[in-house]
This record gives C-alpha cells, structure tokens and sequence, in this order.
C-alpha cells in the first residue's frame, strides 16, 4: 500500500513538474513585452529595465524557466547577491535558511507564486489565498445540492424508466448540460434576484463576506451563497442524474437484487440496502473529477454574481492582463485537481485491492 | 424481402432513424447549418458581419418599425457576388431612421428618428443624391424582428450571422482534436511501452489544466481572436480522443483479423489506419458529437469574457457579455435570444450524440 502511494505521489510530481512547464511556456511565448504591459502607457526606460530585472524579464528564456522552477520548489536556492535575481530578500520570500554552500544559500520556503502586476506589490499566494477559501465555499456547496438532488431524482428516474416522470427528469438533465453556465447565472441571478425579489429577498450579485450598512463591520451573509450554489450545481446536477440513473439500472439487473426480491423485501429496502450503495461507485468517481473543474466553472458564475472568489480573480486579472494571478490561479486549480485524484485513487486501492495490480 | 444483407452501418442507420429526438436534433442542426451558411443571404441585414449600426434607434423592442431613408455613398465596391453572398457587403449606403419627409425645391428635407419625446433633427439633402432622382425607392419602411441591439444593428441578423462563429468553432475544433487525438491515441496504444508512458503523461498534464484555463492561456498566448479560439480550443480537446483511441487500439491489437495483417507484412501505418481505425471508428464519432458541443459551449464563454471573437464580429457569446446588463431595463429578451440559440445548438449535439451511442451500440466507459 505505501508502495502504491509512493508511486502515485512520485507520478503526480511528475504530471505537476509537466503543468508547470506548459503553463511557463505559454506564458512566456506572449507577442507583447510583460515589462511594458505592466508600465502601461509610461516610458520610463529606467524604470522598465528594474521592472525586468525584478521579474527576471531580461534573462533568456532557459534562465527564466529556472528561476521560475526555483521560485516555485519548496527547496530552492537562492544567491547573496543583493542584485541577483534569486537574492533571498526578506519581501520575496518567507523562507528557512537550511545550509550556505559557496555563496548559495539553500532554503526551505513555501512555492513563491511572484508579485501582482497591478496589486502594487501583493503576493499571487496572497491574492489566492484571500480568494480561493470562498470558491471552496462555493465548491463544495454546489456539489453538496448536485450530489443530494442528484441521486435523489437519479433514483426516481431509474424507479420510472419510461414514465414521463423519468422523460420530464431525462429533459431537465439534457437541459442542464446544455446551458452555458453565465446563462444560466444571468438567468438566475435575472429570475430570482430581480423579478422575484419582492418574494425571495436574494440579491442579484452579492459576496459570502460584506459590509454592513453602516460599512463598519464585515458580517458573513450567507443567502448570497444560495443563487450561485444552485447555479454552479445545475451542471453536475446533470450529470449526477444521468450516472445514478444509469448505474441503477445496471444493478437492478444483477442477481442479488433478484435474490432480494426473492426473500420478499420490499422495493424500499431493496433501494435502500442494496442497490444504491452499488450504484453509487460510479458517481464518487465522477464528482471527483467535477470538483476541479467546478473550481474553473466558478470563474463565470463568481463573475456574474459578484462572488469573491479566485475565478472572479481570474477574470479581473484576465482584463488587467495580470499575468503572474492568472499563472498562479492555474497552477493551484491543477494542483487541487492532481491530489484529489491521488485521494481517490488511494482510497479506491484501499476499497478494492484489485485495482493495485492494474 | 430484399433485406437480406444488413451491414452494421445499415442497422445502426436504422435504429437511429427511430430514436425520434436524434432524427429531430438531426434536423435542427441541418437547418442550423444552412442558416450559417446563407446568413447573409437570410440575414435583413446584409452589410458585413450585419454592422450597419443606427444609434438613434438602439435596444428597440423587436417588432420595431421605422421609416429608413438609405442614401447612397457612391463607393465603387468591386465584390464579386460569391463574396457578397458570402461573406456580406461592404456599407455603400447610410441609412438613416427619420420619421418624415417632403420635396422642397430639388431637395429632400427629412426629420431624422428621435426618441420618445424629442423632436428629431430637420435636415435636407440635394435630389441628386439619389440616382433616377427617384426619393421614394430610398425611404423603405423596415421592420426589426428582434429589434435592435445597444448599436441600433438588426438584432435578427446580428444572431443569424453569430451562428456562423458556433457552427464552425464545433467542426474546426473537432478536426483538430480528431487529427491530434487519433494520432497520439494511436501511437500510444499500439506500441505501448515509452512511447504509451510519453503520451499518457502529456495527456495526465493536459487533463489536470480545466480545459476552460488552459484555452485562456493558449489565447493569451497567441494573441485575441476567433482563429485563436478555434486552435486554443482543438488543442485542448483532443485528449479525450486520445483515450478512446487508445483503449479501442489497445484491444483491437489483441484482435485476429490484426495478427493476420502482420503476418502479411503490412506496415504498422497501414494496420492502424486500414484495418484498426475504420473498426474503432464508432466510439470516435460519439465522442466528436460530445466534443462539438463542448466546443460551442467553451466559445461562447470565452467570448462573454470577451477573449473570444472581437467585435464587429457576431457570437452569440459576445451578445449576452453585450446586453447582459439590459436584463434589469427590462430588456432581458436582449440576453435571452443568444442564450437560447447557444442552448438550443448544444442541447442538439448532446442528444445527436446519445442517439449514435444507443445506435453504434457504443459502451460508456
């Protein structure tokens, strides 16, 4: 078991070490100079050249590769030349001097994810770190309505196949698929916040963390959360019915449900005790894999409803064309993606040992 | 009675023509496609990308109908008519909303459209503006079916023109995540070893990205776009392509009919391309119909984040990002139509898709 872990581990550094390269490659391939993007319309030469040498712009590319993986090892090495890009300064990096060796220093640091461009002198950790506890929030709400209202109509859609209750359950799944998620946001946030406002009291945009009216106090105002919960919900809403629907009927053919009947249980208690504990293998895969892409999802959903999370972040830094977030945001998007399926895969080999010796 | 000998394409045939919802998505889509490609032809507007804009009439209701005087701009536009047909016309003409006119002396005096309320501008213009001296074949009544948009553009023709942008995103996108996907599925699958390693690596990295970032990063990387778009989008697809692939080959290899062909001496390109590919080729289809949907949806988003197709060209993306706002000026049909078009297209794709899986008998795995 430690083996298989190890073996996981070691595969996802690698997979992670591939992330970093594509994302460093496509970000350094940009037609326009960062340094000036990040100076906007001034032409201070001077200022341009210690722009660059900050970011380490004027090196060549294998270089800035380099630094960028150093930057972001948690055991890096960095220079005791005050002028050299890797000069451990205290603003940079928070980090534990390990041992010095000929004028380099070996620390142990958290990954540095580099400066804002437009936040004057903020850390990207910093800006994710403020920002991705409330996509998280957002996350695991969604996924929480997708999962119960998701088997729950997966089950009456497999109990009715062929009824128009099943028919009217297969509509609203396909219709869920389809629909754009800032439609269905705009929708929603339209719909619910503003036709209906008078009966609902939602608003149309609104944060989990606000001002009190007297801007004095930040309070927590948790019925902003509903509307964009449902909506970021809707997609793997869909796919939840389908797989539960499918996944039951598959069982409901299976010999020890015939057995069940057989002892005379009733259909409640065979749903109950038999078949959705089977059935439900394949819909704990699938939300694995949603709940990474829901982080992405998030983007237009937080962007409409006016959420504070990393993908309104996103979208900001996509119209400032704040590099470095943007970077930074991908690279913690994957990394989430990478350890929840190293947590499946474990947890599956752990359920069933079979799945090892593939 | 003569239905002696059913291919497996001839009866997948069959069972599709039954499944009611894949024939009428079927259905939908041709005329979709026909649409895109006779939208200037079908579009009221015929100017390029439908941009003949009329600020003094913008966000009206649909059913609008004003007065248009159209005065001619004496360009010399050398456009063949495939172009025109195609492609639109260059603006040769101004057209202006008024309300009324009267010939005054050997001029034309008009009072330009202005919003409820507000007396318009009286302005005149010489009768020799218009060829034949003729005013009355230049003042036409123009109805807006869908009214029009923040511009004062035909709001119908903007949609019918914006669904060229969805159409051809699914088949480029599709094409290049085919190409790619087939190729890489392929190698990887039929020599195993490195070669499999290599690309299941690449394909763990391209999977760990959500595909919505990485077509972000590949935009920003080539720069805004439609054709951008269109690559950033293939280049992102081709993974699940790749998977299929390389499952299907890696159970086909162990197939008679593939032995045999070695023991022919045929290369390994023609194994794969001859013999394995046309066996594997109904999964791929399904996957394409999935992936056409997947890639419309990506589209539209990028282009309501406004990295997608830049203006004056239509997407129906780019409208809702556009008028998104007018859902509280109780406007929200402004919104509504683009959405329901995207919608609409996808939720066809996906049910072409169910109806070839239950028809090619395609496992979901």
């Amino acid at each position: 078991m430690i083996n298989y872990i190890l073996n996981k581990v070691f595969y996802a550094l690698l997979t992670l070490f591939g992330v970093v390269t594509v994302i460093f490659l496509l970000f350094n391939v940009l037609p326009g100079d960062p340094a000036q993007m990040m100076m906007g319309q001034n032409e201070d030469s001077e200022q341009l050249a210690l722009i660059k040498q900050k970011y380490g712009f004027d090196q060549q590319l294998s270089t800035q590769y380099a630094y960028y993986l150093n930057d972001l090892s948690p055991i890096s090495f960095h220079s005791e030349n005050p002028s050299d890009y890797t000069y451990l300064s205290e603003g940079k990096y928070s980090a534990a001097k390990l041992f010095t060796i000929s004028n380099t220093t070996t620390v142990m640091k958290w990954p540095f994810l580099r400066e804002s461009f437009t936040k004057q002198g903020k850390n990207v950790s910093q800006v994710i770190a403020e920002t991705l506890p409330n996509t998280f929030v957002l996350a695991v709400s969604a996924i929480t309505i997708a999962i119960i209202i998701g088997v729950l109509l997966g089950i009456v859609s497999a109990l009715f196949k062929d009824h128009w209750l099943d028919k009217s359950i297969q509509v609203f799944s396909t219709l869920g698929m389809s629909v754009p998620s800032f439609f269905s946001a705009i929708l929603f946030a339209w719909f619910f916040g503003f036709v209906l406002h008078e009966y609902t009291n939602l608003e149309m945009t609104g944060s989990l963390f606000e001002l009190d009216d007297f801007g004095e106090k930040v309070e927590i105002k948790w019925k902003n959360l509903i509307l964009p919960a449902i909506v970021l919900g809707i997609r793997p809403l869909a796919v939840v019915i389908q797989l539960m629907r499918n996944s039951l009927l598959e069982v409901f053919n299976q010999d020890y449900i015939r057995t069940a009947r057989a002892k005379g249980l009733n259909e409640f208690q065979i749903i109950r005790k038999h078949a959705v504990k089977n059935a439900l293998n394949p819909v704990v895969t699938a939300i694995s894999g949603w709940f990474a892409s829901m982080l992405a999802g998030a983007v237009f959903v937080e962007y409409i409803f006016g959420w504070n999370g990393l993908g309104k972040e996103i979208v900001n830094a996509l119209n400032t064309l704040d590099l470095p977030v943007i970077m930074g945001s991908v690279l913690v998007i994957a990394l989430v993606f990478i350890i929840i399926n190293i947590f499946v895969d474990v947890i599956y080999a752990w359920l069933d040992p079979k799945v090892k010796l593939q | 009675m003569g239905n002696t000998n059913n291919s497996l394409s001839q009866l997948a045939l069959q069972k599709f023509k039954k499944n009611f919802w894949g024939v009428f998505s079927l259905c939908v889509i041709v005329t979709i496609g026909l649409i895109s490609v006779f939208a200037y032809v079908l579009a009221p507007d015929h100017s390029q990308n439908a941009n003949q804009m009329h600020l003094s009439i913008h966000s009206k209701k649909p059913g609008f109908k004003v007065k248009m005087l159209t005065i001619p701009l004496n360009i010399d536009s050398k456009e063949s008519v495939v172009s025109k047909l195609f492609f639109g016309e260059r603006t040769q003409v101004s057209e202006i909303p008024i309300t009324a006119y009267f010939i005054k002396d050997d001029n034309l005096v008009y009072t330009e459209y202005a919003a409820e309320g507000l007396e318009g501008l009286t302005k005149e213009i010489p009768l020799e503006a218009f060829p034949n001296q003729e005013v009355e074949n230049y003042i036409k009544e123009r109805t807006f079916i869908f009214g029009t948009d923040k511009y004062g553009r035909d709001y119908l023709s903007r949609i019918i023109i914006g669904s060229r942008i969805s159409f051809f995103i699914g088949f480029i996108a599709v094409f290049i995540s085919l190409v790619i996907g087939i190729t890489m599925g392929s190698l990887s699958g039929y020599y195993g070893g490195k070669v499999d390693a290599a690309v299941m690596w690449l394909i763990n990295v391209t999977w760990s990205i959500p595909t919505l970032l990485l077509v972000i990063a590949i935009t920003l990387a080539l720069g805004k776009g439609f054709w951008q778009v269109f690559i950033a989008v293939g280049l992102t697809m081709w993974v699940e392509v790749a998977r299929v692939v390389r499952g299907q080959i890696i159970s086909a290899k162990e197939m008679q009919y593939v032995t045999a062909a070695r023991a022919l001496g045929f290369t390994d390109f023609r194994i794969i391309t001859r013999h394995i590919l046309p066996n594997i080729m109904a999964p791929i289809i399904v996957i394409s119909a999935a992936n056409f949907a997947a890639a419309i949806l990506i589209e539209s988003g990028l282009s309501f984040l406004g990295i997608g197709a830049q203006p004056p060209m239509a997407s129906w993306g780019a409208m809702i990002k556009d008028h998104y706002s007018y859902i509280i000026l109780g406007k929200p049909y402004l919104a509504l139509i683009p959405g329901l078009c995207i919608m609409i297209l996808v939720m066809s794709f996906m049910l072409i898709g169910n109806a070839l899986r239950d028809a090619l008998d395609v496992k979901t795995s």
